[in-house]
């Protein structure tokens, strides 16, 4: 997978705090992501930087050339929770860790997946062909990659 | 709307339930679960995903408020 694609599958899910809280991303350019990350079309590095500066300013202190598929999983999978502030109500915080699950049924394009500690979720999977049976990881309400 | 922010259910008609957001409404489908009018419900591509208990759902909406 191409580090840009990684990446992408990973930050969009959080794409809507930054149209809906920080202002900073439109609704053309959340539907132009929505459409890159349904295609697995990479978006230049340049704009992924401008637009998710945050988390790549913390995925370059695991690693200084932050566009490594080992360092971005790294990142969202074991680091992600611990940059979140402690002062985040606990949905927040729930929704925001990456987490692995199953996808236990189909229910049209969606999928069910429990998370454990009663946090079950219906998900869409940002990968192609998802099945039932398939261990994911989950970030918000996204099934990021299979694993 | 609304990945980010949890919204509240103010109409359920069949599968589809209108949600209340700060500004606005939206719909969004039921796929799976019991939901009731009332309910806080966080939605993602138009399914809603989970229920969040009110007091959260409450703090949520505050404490985006406070990092935006």
């Amino acid at each position: 997978m191409l580090p840009e694609v990684c990446f992408l599958r990973y930050s969009f899910p959080c794409a809507r705090v930054l149209v809906d809280v920080r202002k900073t991303l439109s609704e053309e350019e959340w539907e132009q992501m929505k459409q890159a990350v349904e295609t697995d079309t990479p978006m230049s590095r340049d704009y992924l930087e401008k637009t998710f500066p945050l988390a790549i300013q913390r995925i370059k202190k695991i690693n200084p050339d932050p566009w490594n598929v080992d360092t971005i999983r790294d990142y969202f999978w074991n680091k992600h929770e611990a940059e979140l502030s402690s002062d985040l109500p606990p949905m927040i915080k729930r929704l925001c860790v990456v987490k692995k699950g199953v996808l236990e049924k189909q229910i049209g394009n969606a999928f069910k997946v429990s998370l454990g500690d009663n946090d079950t979720r219906i998900v869409t999977a940002l990968y192609k062909n998802p099945k039932v049976g398939d261990t994911v990881m989950v970030h918000y309400g996204y099934a990021s990659e299979k694993v | 709307m609304c990945l980010a922010i949890p919204g509240k259910i103010i109409k359920i008609d069949g599968d589809e339930a209108t949600i209340q957001y700060p500004g606005e409404t939206r719909t969004a489908k039921i796929v799976d679960g019991e939901y009731s009018i009332g309910d806080y419900v966080f939605v993602s591509a138009q399914i809603i995903v989970q229920k969040i208990p009110e007091q959260e759902a409450l703090a949520s909406l505050k404490g985006w408020e406070d990092v935006a």
